[in-house]
């Protein structure tokens, strides 16, 4: 369906439906697995020529041969396309693992791929329904990655998604006596996820302009770049000016995740760039505040960060800033302040352009809230309680916002592993107390001055 | 030897250990070697006597002033002309608060266990089971402010501007900041209530208010009850050295939750002396904010982040802290005064070798 015929009916009866209810009344009829996201949504790492249908299940390879005759393979692949029958049949594709969990946490328990299935018609979910397995399907939404350059170097995040972090394996060698299902983030300097170089012919690149010219800019609604730091990346600006050079000829939305930590000078520059965008939204990561939010996004100066966005909020060519928060072990101490300064730049800029998601951390799972103690996990899961009474009523938090806050209490509460396969607790706080004394060393930081309500317990590890 | 003051804020507390003491300087015998306390009268009727007797190192002084803290006591050194005495460690002081590490300077906390020398607040404390029976309160917070000061008169603007002051229990007893605000009768303690809206004759309309007594040091329940939290303007805010006053100890005898408007660092030293604070519901990052302007700033927009959540889910969260704190403080209002004298004993001696 082209995206200027995008049933606005049909959207406005989604929209008017709650989250529950529309799982109810229009995913599980289709079955009890379904999740429009393997049809109409994809991740494609074009440095690394790898693919998902969203951020939870691993990337897969993209077949390279494939895409020189048919550059939507770079998201219809063989892996994809079994999972679609699987969840045409009812069946729960392993990989998906992520929203079983959140589902067998009880039968109404909203998962995210309601979130991520809601925001298509339903015409769009029921013709994916029976559409047979095998063939080509055009994406409405899709998340590219062209390399993984980037300044920061985030905890949770690894060498395959940021140069900055490759730059310290190859500085200071692998991290040491990891033993749990993340080591092996951190002991590489994933070369594979860079295989081309600015410049150099990269044919999943190749492809994907291809097929961005001959369909995607007619067909997509909606286009997220992410990275690495996309405004590091000569592509980012390659497409910015296809927008500048094509006026009009693509409605297609364009979304850029950013780590705004970018000098005043390089954003004013960008911001002057995107002017003839037609819908620009700008998708920025945190989810602490201050020492500890530049602890654990290493590169972040977390008052030139939060300058950039009110900056970013001030210009209405932008339509939305949408801040992820990836909910980890050293993040729980000051999320509630930030969701405070969140509510604040609703105030100032509006409910819809300032949004968040509480996406929980799964890899690597000793990062995972759940290696804390059950002390400090109740203790941070009664201040999040305390935060939704204070502001749950709150006229500027949208719905999802507030599920997500109460998915996240429950989280803390109910699911007592990191993750089914890798659960091991003592290994994972092993690699805990590892790999943090090794950031520490490598970043000049100090993990007790930093989280003092944590020091205590750290210290026992 | 030591020979104390009569009139100095110490005298009763240092007794046991005082060999002498006197009322009037210009009258006194001079001992030599002695160390004398002397109090902030004394110091500035006796100012050149003293400077003399120093300089020529026949007597040894400690100036006891902890009614005043860091910044005031730091100016009122300079101004009686004994700042270079005071920086080469010949007169050292006692004051009420913190100073920068220069000033040979031991703070006794003379506000923390004053409070509860009235026995007027010895009743109003028994009332705070009232502040959380009743979670539907008139106002919001409650902001009193007695003497006119920059960081009170732009929380004082900021707040008329966005309309908080309206859903406010507040004061400003000074018109050099702001019209001259009293709080609404009933809310006043009794004994003052007579002169709540009188004109003042000066810009500064405590005096009157107070009948020229240390009215502030009163409590009464009724602005706790119905508030949900204090604002506390505390004196010093520029300066990086804390002075606690009475302000801040009334909201927590009262067991009311508080936010201090104060110098950097005050909420750490508050956590140093053993009271916890709410930074597990609010952000408290602002006290180590050096910039004083951005500091009031992030403060100013807490408040309002606080004003519009929920309120009583606030008070309730909020209470088991208050009530840790009132106990603490029941603890430290003895070990403030029980301890003081061996704290002078090692100051002296650090100093005088005495």
């Amino acid at each position: 369906m082209p995206n200027s015929q995008i049933n606005l009916n049909s959207l406005q009866k989604n929209i008017s439906m709650n989250d529950l209810e529309f799982k109810q009344q229009v995913l599980d009829p289709i079955s009890d697995s379904f999740c429009a996201a393997k049809w109409y949504n994809a991740t494609i790492w074009l440095g690394s020529g790898q693919t998902t249908s969203c951020h939870h299940p691993p990337a897969h390879a993209i077949n390279r041969s494939e895409i020189a005759t048919n550059p939507s393979a770079i998201h219809n692949t063989a892996q994809k396309k079994q999972d679609r029958a699987d969840m045409q049949a009812g069946r729960r594709p392993s990989g998906c693992e992520y929203c079983w969990k959140i589902e067998d946490m009880g039968r109404d328990a909203v998962s995210d791929r309601v979130y991520k299935s809601k925001i298509y018609p339903i015409e769009a979910l029921n013709e994916a329904a029976k559409t047979p397995a095998q063939n080509d399907i055009n994406l409405k939404t899709l998340e590219i990655s062209f390399d993984r350059t980037c300044n920061f170097a985030c905890s949770y995040c690894n060498p395959a998604f940021s140069s900055t972090w490759a730059n310290d394996i190859k500085r200071n060698g692998p991290y040491t006596n990891l033993v749990s299902d993340g080591r092996n983030h951190f002991t590489h300097t994933h070369d594979s996820s860079q295989l081309y170089t600015f410049g150099e012919s990269n044919p999943y690149v190749d492809a994907f302009f291809q097929w961005w010219e001959t369909d995607l800019h007619k067909n997509l609604q909606e286009l997220r770049i992410t990275g690495g730091e996309p405004l590091m990346s000569g592509y980012t600006w390659q497409l910015i000016d296809w927008f500048k050079s094509n006026q009009g000829r693509s409605q297609t939305r364009l979304a850029i995740n950013s780590n705004l930590g970018m000098p005043k000078d390089k954003l004013h520059a960008f911001v002057d760039r995107v002017k003839d965008i037609p819908h620009l939204e700008i998708y920025t990561s945190n989810e602490s505040v201050g020492v500890q939010a530049e602890y654990i996004r290493d590169g972040l100066d977390y008052e030139l960060w939060m300058n950039n966005a009110q900056e970013l909020l001030e210009h209405t060519d932008i339509k939305a800033l949408h801040f992820m928060c990836t909910i980890n072990a050293l993040c729980l101490d000051t999320l509630p302040h930030f969701l405070t300064q969140l509510l604040r730049l609703k105030q100032t800029y509006g409910k819809q352009r300032v949004s968040f998601t509480l996406n929980i951390l799964r890899f690597p799972s000793f990062q995972s809230a759940l290696v804390l103690s059950d002390e400090l996990r109740n203790n941070f899961k009664s201040v999040l309680e305390v935060w939704l009474q204070m502001f749950g009523s709150h006229p500027l938090l949208q719905e999802h916002e507030i599920n997500h806050l109460k998915r996240l209490i429950d989280y803390l509460d109910v699911v007592k592993t990191p993750h089914s396969e890798a659960f091991d607790r003592p290994k994972l706080l092993n690699d805990f107390k590892q790999f943090y004394s090794q950031y520490d060393r490598r970043r000049d930081k100090d993990f007790c001055r930093t989280f003092p309500a944590l020091a205590d317990w750290y210290n026992t590890l | 030897m030591l020979i104390v003051d009569t009139f100095s804020e110490i005298h009763d507390l240092i007794k046991p250990i005082t060999d002498r003491e006197f009322w009037d300087f210009s009258k006194e015998t001079i001992v030599p070697g002695a160390v004398y306390v002397i109090g902030r009268q004394q110091m500035i009727d006796n100012t050149d006597r003293i400077i003399e007797l120093v300089q020529n190192n026949i007597i040894k002084v400690v100036f006891s002033n902890p009614h005043e803290g860091s910044d005031t006591i730091r100016s009122h050194i300079i101004k009686y002309g004994i700042a270079e005495l005071v920086l080469a460690g010949k007169i050292i002081v006692i004051g009420g608060g913190n100073m920068s590490p220069e000033w040979p300077c031991l703070p006794y906390e003379s506000f923390l266990p004053k409070l509860f020398d009235y026995t007027e607040n010895i009743s109003a404390a028994e009332h705070a089971v009232d502040i959380y029976a009743n979670t539907d309160k008139p106002y919001k917070f409650l902001f009193l402010n007695g003497r006119g000061r920059k960081h009170r008169s732009y929380l004082i603007n900021r707040f008329t501007e966005n309309n908080l002051l309206e859903q406010a229990l507040w004061t400003n007893l000074d018109s050099n900041i702001a019209p001259i605000h009293y709080l609404p009768v009933e809310y006043e303690v009794d004994r003052y209530q007579a002169q709540v809206g009188t004109e003042s004759k000066t810009h500064y309309a405590k005096f009157d208010l107070f009948s020229n007594e240390w009215g502030e040091i009163y409590l009464t329940p009724k602005p706790y009850i119905d508030t949900y939290f204090s604002l506390v303007s505390e004196t010093v805010f520029e300066y990086p050295y804390s002075f606690r006053t009475e302000k801040i100890w009334k909201p927590v005898v009262m067991q009311h939750p508080w936010i201090a408007v104060a110098n950097r660092g005050y909420y750490r030293d508050m956590h140093n002396l053993g009271f916890k604070t709410f930074g597990h519901l609010i952000d408290e990052s602002f006290d180590t904010i050096d910039n004083n302007q951005e500091r009031l700033e992030r403060i100013a927009q807490v408040v309002e982040d606080l004003c519009s959540s929920n309120l009583p889910a606030f008070l309730a969260a909020a209470e088991d802290t208050c009530k840790y704190n009132h106990q603490h403080y029941q603890i430290m209002r003895h070990r403030v005064r029980a301890e003081f004298p061996d704290q002078f004993k090692q100051f002296t001696k650090k100093y005088f070798n005495e």
